[in-house]
């Protein structure tokens, strides 16, 4: 569904991705795990259309992006969930899922979609009327990944969902991933938290100060000896 | 002699030849009334730029009202010289550049007080409101000439005061800036909620600033009423102060070389563009939208005109004068002096360092904490955990002072610390570090440290910009001992790059770094955790440990990341809702069902303490 | 009494007229944080346009101010794409002096062009004054008051309701977001400063009744007036605006009918200053702390 190849990128003159290549095929969780600075997040960002890339190219549904402006992204069916969360904090809950839904105008599947988002995330539905800025870190993150799902994307790609959470809203956010997952959205997830990362993903990607260092099955690279000293320590 | 003394020779040498040259070219004609004229218009704007620089560049504040102060300076001193007659000019003239500096700087303080409250824009608009509000009042005053102005002052500016000035101020602001003060100033202006924290009095060098600027620009003032010889309120207006900024902009904020270049080059351009008659303002408008188009960050540095260069190569010659003549160090004493730190008596100490007594707080409705109890041992790790909004960095500002508890006591060292502001509570011993990293970015790792040591400093404004063996004495202590807590982090071989450019990890030692040198008896950390991968986690748990012995202080953690929470700390407090709900040892704590229902999820039981969420 | 009331109703109409000018700034200043200096000049050109429409084209005044309004939309756009864009990713303080840049531009453009000469601006409406007792309205104050109103109103319900007003609601509080979310940003503040330029074009027309003179410095003082308005009343605040316009207004004539005209000045600074040391983020705004 999506494939990234030979990709590289630079901040100035800073060589931030090196001959990356990876792909995400339909109905999978792909995952992207490695350390601060590795270049997971420089990866989405080119990805999204925020940097632009020396060379190489990233195909979604052998769509080319590079022609494709950052806006139209989720017209083709592509959605992202910032890291940081990055809701409105001024607007409404609801709003906020309203603008998630900003492509899409057909009122009453708009409804049915609020529906699912409401059945992945009861809590939300709770508190439709308050203002995104005074939910909880747990909430937001739950906002935001609701938000990007009100687009109806096929690809969904998430960007350390699990930061600065508690361990239990953690387990919670991860399962609801998985859920998103069951019922048809494929799943990119980029992740520092590659213990959790790697147990609800197919298979994994390992960058290293840009460049893919190791690839395969999520499984395996768990019990990889490598991947668990450097990722999972242990 | 060597190389320093030698470069600092030459540019006092450069500065006494320019003057001397300009007064000969004077005196001989060769510089017609007009163009003595401008070169006096020049130094004024001069003075006003650089002034301007240190709220707007160095401190960080928009100031909007700039031309305010110079009206006051100008009307103290004009009706200063009109009225002593007596007096000869000689004296009178000084004296009165002197007051209106003065009159000026106390209104610097009567509006710098209140306002600098603001920030950005709101700044921006109550200084603009204010130095309107001058010019209306000077309009309307008995004793200013109303709205027809000022006539008959006696016009005794001359270059020779001009150039005199200029020097004394760009020279008193370069050493300024190279001093603890000036550090202070500057790490305002990069993160005024860490400086508050490193124990920088914020609001006191805000005021001083923005009062030492009013000061000059009253100077500047009397300066411009005695070269003009009448004036009106009308010429002080927003669009002056506009004038002013633009300069400072255009220059470079924060580079004084910069603003005294763009303030010479604004003031040629309308001149030089003269014989574009009537489309001179248009031209000079146009280029100033490209010049921010194409330079946002200011005129310096670009290759468009040819005039560039030179000006280029006359800013770095300037910088390097400046530098090598602040170098000129108050020689060879080897003897380093620092004032000795206070030491705690311990032994008679067996209460808790840090204790708090059913603390809570109140936003509106909202009871973000309550009847929290907590005690820190001397030398003890304690871990502060819980949900995501318990509450837990709340407990933190209000250990720093940054909230003010509603109910309850903190004691530091059997002190209450209750309604103390942050910077005073950082003196007397807590130390923090932010959830997101705070650093003074585009200052230097070393710089950074040495902010954080101003509590142990007390070399005075003066001492700083006459570079007296004190500020000597104690700048070269400051570097050593700064140098050495680096050293403890290992990383005395970065001390000179930009706090910005260092790797994420490294950022997160440098604020725990710079949080130890304020020497602090308790040190609290804010998921320090957070963002790294295991093997930075685990450097980490050492780094804390030997922080801990070192320089024997409790320590007070936030964090998510349960490995290290467990690994290193003695007891674990747990905070849900704003309320202890759990004290004990890691072991305890893990085993607890209230702990894992609220917090700590099935994880830790199936997977025996593997769970830890970081971010 | 008749003094008061007189005084009253001349300060809603200039209010009235300073809050339109003061919802141009407060939106283009919630979505792009840019004090735009060249608002004021907006307005001049606005000015010009209508008085051009009229006498040149010998248009019917309310076309005058369609042309008007197309005129300003028209400039306000090319400003923001051409000057502002560029430079939405430096330090604001370059927007800033690119904003007063622009407006000393279009200031010495318009001198250029037709010279630093005043022109009268005539419009006769022949509407009796509404007479209430010894207080006379005149139409044109009415008709700015509650074109005014309206025009708030209509704004308040874009800026809520519509699905162009979320958006900018959103791109003001995160533009890579909204991005993601597959808002257009680029266009979305070019609406905004579509929206800002035209209203200035009507505050510039309801102006020119007031006060019947056409000049290239014209904007200035309104603009500023205008923009300390929204601030008064909260900046990036609708509601905001119109109150702090109607304040600024009344306080203004109040002084001048009470007091003397030369404070009038003074005494709307001194407003400002009080309303943000006691409430820094304006009348109508909410204090937002930094989060440590």
């Amino acid at each position: 569904m999506l494939k990234v190849e030979n990709l590289n990128v630079f901040y100035g003159a800073i060589h931030a991705l090196h001959d990356i290549s990876f792909q995400v095929n339909k109905g999978e969780i792909v995952t992207l795990i490695g350390a601060n600075g590795a270049g997971k997040t420089t990866t989405l960002h080119t990805i999204s259309g925020l940097l632009r890339q020396k060379s190489g190219v990233i195909t979604f549904k052998d769509k080319n992006l590079a022609a494709v402006h950052p806006h139209k992204l989720v017209t083709l069916g592509l959605s992202q969930v910032p890291e940081g969360r990055r809701v409105f904090a001024q607007m409404s809950v609801l709003e906020n899922l309203e603008m998630g839904a900003y492509i899409r105008k057909n009122a009453n599947e708009m409804k049915n979609d609020l529906e699912m988002v409401f059945s992945h995330f009861p809590r939300l539905k709770e508190r439709v009327k308050q203002l995104a800025g005074t939910l909880s870190g747990g909430e937001q993150q739950m906002l935001a990944m609701g938000r990007a799902l009100m687009s109806h994307p096929d690809l969904l790609m998430l960007d350390e969902p699990s930061m600065g959470l508690s361990p239990i809203l953690v387990q919670e956010i991860f399962s609801i991933i998985q859920d998103v997952n069951k019922v048809g959205t494929t799943i990119l997830l980029v992740e520092q938290n590659a213990n959790m990362a790697l147990s609800i993903a197919n298979r994994a990607y390992v960058l290293e100060t840009g460049r893919i260092v190791m690839e395969g099955n999520a499984r395996e690279l768990m019990s990889n000896d490598d991947v668990r000293k450097a990722y999972l320590g242990s | 002699m060597n190389k320093k003394t030698r470069a600092c020779i030459l540019n006092l040498i450069a500065i006494v030849a320019v003057y001397i040259i300009v007064s000969m070219m004077i005196s001989s004609g060769a510089i017609s009334r007009g163009d003595r004229s401008t070169l006096m218009d020049i130094g004024i704007a001069i003075i006003m730029a650089v002034s301007l620089n240190l709220t707007t560049g160095f401190l960080g504040q928009l100031a909007l009202g700039h031309a305010g102060f110079m009206a006051i300076g100008a009307y103290t001193a004009a009706l200063i010289t009109k009225n002593l007659t007596s007096v000869n000019l000689a004296i009178s003239f000084p004296l009165g550049l002197i007051a209106g500096g003065l009159m000026a700087a106390v209104f610097g303080i009567i509006i710098g007080v209140p306002a600098l409250r603001l920030k950005g824009d709101y700044l921006a608009i109550i200084t603009l409101g204010f130095g309107e509000i001058i010019r209306v009042i000077l309009n309307n005053l008995p004793f200013t000439g109303g709205a027809m102005g000022l006539n008959g002052i006696k016009r005794v500016t001359d270059f020779n005061y001009v150039y005199i000035i200029v020097v004394l101020v760009v020279a008193c602001l370069f050493t300024l800036g190279r001093s603890r003060h000036g550090r202070a100033i500057l790490s305002i202006r990069e993160n005024e909620v860490a400086a508050e924290s490193t124990g920088i009095p914020t609001t006191y060098y805000k005021v001083f600033a923005f009062t030492l600027a009013a000061f000059f620009a009253g100077i500047a003032g009397g300066l411009y009423a005695h070269k003009m010889g009448n004036m009106s309120p009308a010429i002080f207006d927003f669009n002056k102060s506009i004038d002013y900024l633009v300069m400072v902009v255009l220059g470079g904020m924060g580079s004084i070389t910069g603003s005294i270049i763009s303030a010479a080059v604004l003031t040629l351009l309308p001149e030089l563009l003269r014989f574009l008659a009537d489309w001179r303002m248009l031209i000079y408008s146009l280029l100033l939208v490209l010049m921010m188009l194409f330079r946002p960050k200011g005129l310096l540095g670009t290759a468009e005109f040819s005039l560039v260069a030179i000006w280029d190569w006359c800013a770095e010659k300037m910088k390097n004068a400046i530098k090598r003549y602040r170098a000129k160090h108050p020689k060879k004493s080897k003897h380093v002096t620092m004032p000795e730190v206070p030491k705690y008596d311990y032994a008679s100490f067996h209460l808790p360092v840090l204790e708090t007594n059913k603390l809570g707080i109140r936003f509106g409705g909202l009871q973000a904490a309550q009847d929290v109890n907590i005690h820190l041992m001397d030398n003890e790790i304690v871990g502060l955990i819980g949900p995501n909004g318990a509450g837990k960095t709340t407990v933190f500002n209000m250990l720093t002072g940054v909230y003010r508890p509603t109910e309850g006591d903190i004691t530091l060292l059997g002190k209450s610390i209750v309604g103390k502001v942050t910077h005073d509570i950082t003196a007397n011993g807590i130390a923090r570090t932010f959830q997101n990293i705070r650093l003074f970015k585009s200052m230097t790792v070393l710089e950074n440290i040495k902010v954080a040591f101003q509590t142990r400093m007390h070399y005075s404004v003066a001492d700083g910009v006459l570079r007296t063996p004190k500020y000597a004495q104690e700048e070269r202590g400051i570097d050593l001992r700064a140098r050495e807590l680096l050293s403890v982090f290992d990383m005395e071989d970065v001390a000179d790059v930009r706090a910005d450019s260092l790797p994420y990890g490294q950022q997160r030692k440098l604020e725990i770094c710079r949080a130890l040198a304020s020497n602090p008896k308790v040190l609290l950390l804010d998921e320090p955790a957070a963002g790294m991968n295991p093997i930075e986690t685990q450097e980490l748990m050492e780094t804390i440990k030997i922080i801990r012995e070192r320089f024997s202080v409790a320590v007070l953690l936030i964090e998510h990341d349960m490995k290290l929470v467990m690994g290193i700390c003695e007891r674990i407090y747990v905070l849900s809702y704003g309320r202890i709900i759990a004290e004990g040892t890691p072991a305890e704590i893990s085993r607890n069902p209230e702990v894992i229902s609220a917090y700590l999820g099935t994880a830790v039981e199936s997977e025996g303490g593997e769970a830890h969420a970081e971010g | 009494m008749t003094l008061f009331l007189n005084q009253l109703i001349n300060g809603l109409q200039i209010g009235s007229i300073y809050a339109l000018i003061a919802l141009g700034y407060t939106m283009v200043y919630g979505i792009v944080k840019l004090i735009n200096f060249a608002h004021g000049d907006i307005i001049m050109v606005g000015a010009y346009a209508a008085l051009l429409a009229m006498t040149g084209l010998g248009v019917p005044f309310y076309i005058a101010i369609v042309i008007s309004m197309i005129v300003c939309v028209v400039v306000g756009v090319v400003i923001e794409r051409v000057a502002y864009k560029p430079l939405r990713s430096s330090p604001r303080i370059s927007s800033l002096i690119t904003a007063i840049g622009v407006s000393l531009f279009l200031q010495n453009l318009a001198q250029t062009i037709f010279s630093a000469t005043p022109k009268p601006f005539d419009v006769k409406i022949s509407v009796a004054p509404i007479v209430i007792g010894d207080v006379s309205i005149n139409f044109t104050t009415l008709i700015t008051i509650v074109v005014s109103l309206l025009l708030m109103a209509l704004l308040q319900f874009i800026v809520k309701s519509t699905r162009t007003g979320k958006a900018m609601r959103a791109v003001s509080e995160d533009m890579g977001a909204a991005q993601l979310m597959g808002i257009n940003v680029n266009n979305t503040i070019s609406a905004t400063f579509a929206i800002g330029c035209a209203l200035a074009a009507i505050g510039a027309v309801l102006y020119c009744m007031a006060y019947p003179q056409v000049k290239p410095t014209m904007g200035s003082l309104p603009g500023l007036k205008a923009f300390i308005a929204a601030v008064l009343g909260g900046i990036g605040i609708i509601p905001g605006a119109m109150l702090g316009g109607l304040i600024m207004g009344v306080a203004e004539s109040m002084t001048k009918g009470y007091i003397s005209s030369q404070l009038a000045d003074a005494v709307v600074y001194g407003i400002l200053i009080f309303v943000l040391l006691v409430k820094p983020a304006g009348l109508l705004g909410k204090k937002t702390s930094e989060k440590v």
